[in-house]
């Protein structure tokens, strides 16, 4: 793995077998497969604390997730932190872990931010057990795919690094 | 005529879903209930009719949290069942995962969960604002215990690689060794957290409490011994369900535990170290001393501290069997099944965890019992909150609910653990 690689990050957040819960790891995996080269990818199946570990160094960070904030399955949202604040209620909550906006909250607070964290959430429209995304959320989990491979191969193109 | 009602409808900083409530009339204690409303998961009932093999994957799903007792205890009543015993470096690995699994909970824990009430911090992101270097180094712990659970499990949630006879593949050396800074860093970063917490203020509030835990004659009790009190326990495993019984309560949907002949029981850190403090090594020892801690704990506001014992325990332990790792030559012993009923039982970072199960020549498992220590502690949880309310009604009821949430967070409730069970009577007159 070149020097270069390790200034960008790419993480996928979900559990692939609670439906659309698995969109960000779906995305992730998709952009490996289309040719992903030697990006660091990672999945975390909670995301929780474990980013701020996670993404410890690295200077750009792509993270993926779903969402849930009510809107139309497949939609897709994009969030550039710390330019703009992550609002509560659009990432997915759990009992076990803190949410995406906490984690974020968190990372300001002790200094471990990255300096530019990009986040994209897939709008989810079901997260009933079982693998496989949901026909809506899959289209857009694809086009997202697409999206964001071309985004993360421009920046790193204007960086001067190569995936 | 007064009344007054602190009702705790979710339950925040546990783990599943659980709700509080306390009832004051006239200035006289009421009622107490720590309702468990988790939805039931049968997983005893969705274990039956499959293979003996099965088991340890399918029980790791019952947690996040702590899916390695899950998954040792029904290994090790397998074996139990099939007159298999695994030793050597096998016996090593488990126990070195159970350090992990240790770590990564008691740390997220006291830490994140339960550091904030002592603090006067509503969470640990507000917590963060003015003890950085705090949360910054539990983060780093912990992670150091999911490190121990991937290298050893493959994942560390729900992790894949352990089976019935050990592990599906065993870790190289180099692997196992490259944990060893880390763990150096972590001792020493506990001794720090300890020392830290030391400081917190401390309610004064000692319980006389049966305390159950394993032991073992030549270790701190994690994957293996006999079930023993400080009211005069000792008995085999196999002797559980004539020790300690369960029952239904209508609030809950986990069964409540009691010891046959006396009253509720206390099992996790505290009844580990209160029972077990001979076998701590000699730095968890002075570390405790030094903490104000005795040989045995009855405070249970205090087990903040004695979790933190158990960590630096599980990190010296960690260190110990990282240095003498050598790979074995198979990764598991051979299983055969045979028509017979196993038991096994392990010390979850919250207190033993009980599995039986029988299974018929052909390895199908026919009965299963399951018992968490959330389960366990709910009737204690529930009397150590009457006996926190009853001399303290003159505080505000925002002090005394923040006490009781204190009070609840104390034994750090598993409640999706807890949840395999639900009587259902349908009235069809």
């Amino acid at each position: 793995m070149s020097e270069e690689n390790h200034h960008v990050l790419l993480v996928g957040i979900g559990n692939e077998f609670r439906g659309d819960d698995g969109a960000g790891c779906y995305v992730v995996g998709k952009i490996m497969s289309r040719g992903g080269g030697r990006l660091v990818t990672k999945i975390l199946a909670r995301g929780g604390t474990d980013l701020i570990e996670c993404w410890r160094g690295y200077e750009t960070v792509y993270v993926v997730d779903a969402a849930s904030s009510g809107q139309e399955p497949g939609t897709v949202h994009r969030f550039e932190v710390p330019a703009q604040s992550l609002p509560k209620g659009v990432f997915c909550t759990s009992t076990h872990a803190l949410s995406l906006a906490d984690v974020i909250h968190l990372a300001q607070t002790l200094d471990e931010l990255p300096p530019k964290v990009i986040v994209y959430g897939i709008e989810a429209g079901s997260f009933e057990h079982g693998s496989g995304l949901t026909e809506k959320v899959k289209a857009g989990a694809d086009k997202l795919a697409e999206e964001l491979s071309g985004e993360i191969n421009s920046f790193l193109e204007r960086e001067g690094r190569h995936a | 005529m007064s009344e007054r009602t602190i009702k705790v409808d979710y339950l925040a900083r546990v783990e599943g879903e659980g709700a509080m409530y306390v009832k004051i009339k006239d200035n006289k204690l009421e009622d107490v209930k720590l309702k468990i409303f988790e939805p039931p998961r049968f997983f005893e009932a969705f274990l039956r009719g499959r293979d003996f093999r099965e088991a340890p994957d399918i029980t790791a799903r019952i947690c996040g949290i702590c899916p390695i007792a899950y998954e040792l205890g029904a290994s090790c009543a397998m074996e139990d069942a099939c007159g298999v015993t695994v030793g050597g470096q096998l016996r090593e690995l488990r126990r070195l995962i159970y350090c992990g699994e240790w770590i990564e909970s008691h740390i997220l824990h006291m830490a994140m969960l339960h550091a904030p009430d002592f603090l006067g911090y509503q969470d640990a992101i507000r917590m963060a604002k003015d003890h950085p270097g705090v949360v910054r180094d539990a983060l780093r712990l912990k992670k150091i215990g999911n490190d121990i659970m991937v290298i050893l499990g493959g994942r560390e949630i729900h992790p894949i690689n352990l089976c019935v006879g050990g592990f599906y593949k065993v870790p190289k050396k180099r692997e196992v060794r490259a944990l060893m800074p880390d763990l150096e860093w972590g001792r020493e970063a506990t001794i720090s957290l300890i020392k830290l917490i030391k400081t917190f203020p401390m309610p004064d509030f000692k319980q006389d409490y049966e305390f159950v835990a394993m032991r073992h004659p030549k270790e701190y009790a994690i994957i293996e011994g006999r079930l023993v009190s400080n009211k005069g326990m000792d008995i085999p495993i196999r002797d559980y369900d004539k020790t300690l019984v369960e029952s239904q309560v209508p609030h809950s949907t986990a069964l409540h535990t009691r010891v046959v002949g006396r009253d509720t029981c206390h099992v996790g850190p505290l009844a580990r170290y209160s029972l077990n403090f001979d076998q701590l090594t000699p730095l968890c020892r002075q570390t405790a001393r030094e903490a104000g801690l005795g040989p045995a704990c009855f405070n249970p506001f205090q087990s903040i501290l004695v979790r933190g014992i158990e960590v630096l325990y599980s990190f010296e332990e960690a260190i110990r069997i990282v240095g003498q790792y050598e790979e074995p030559d198979a990764p598991r012993v051979e299983v055969n099944p045979r028509a017979a009923t196993g038991y096994g039982c392990t010390e979850a970072p919250r207190g033993i965890c009980y599995h039986r199960y029988t299974i018929d020549e052909g390895g199908v498992i026919r009965d299963v019992k399951i018992v968490s220590p959330t389960a366990v502690n709910q009737p204690t949880i529930e009397r150590d909150l009457r006996r926190f309310v009853e001399p303290n009604l003159g505080m505000t009821d925002e002090k005394l609910q923040w006490h009781c949430e204190q009070a609840i967070r104390n034994y750090d409730p598993c409640i999706s653990c807890s949840c395999h069970f639900l009587k259902l009577t349908v009235d069809r007159s």
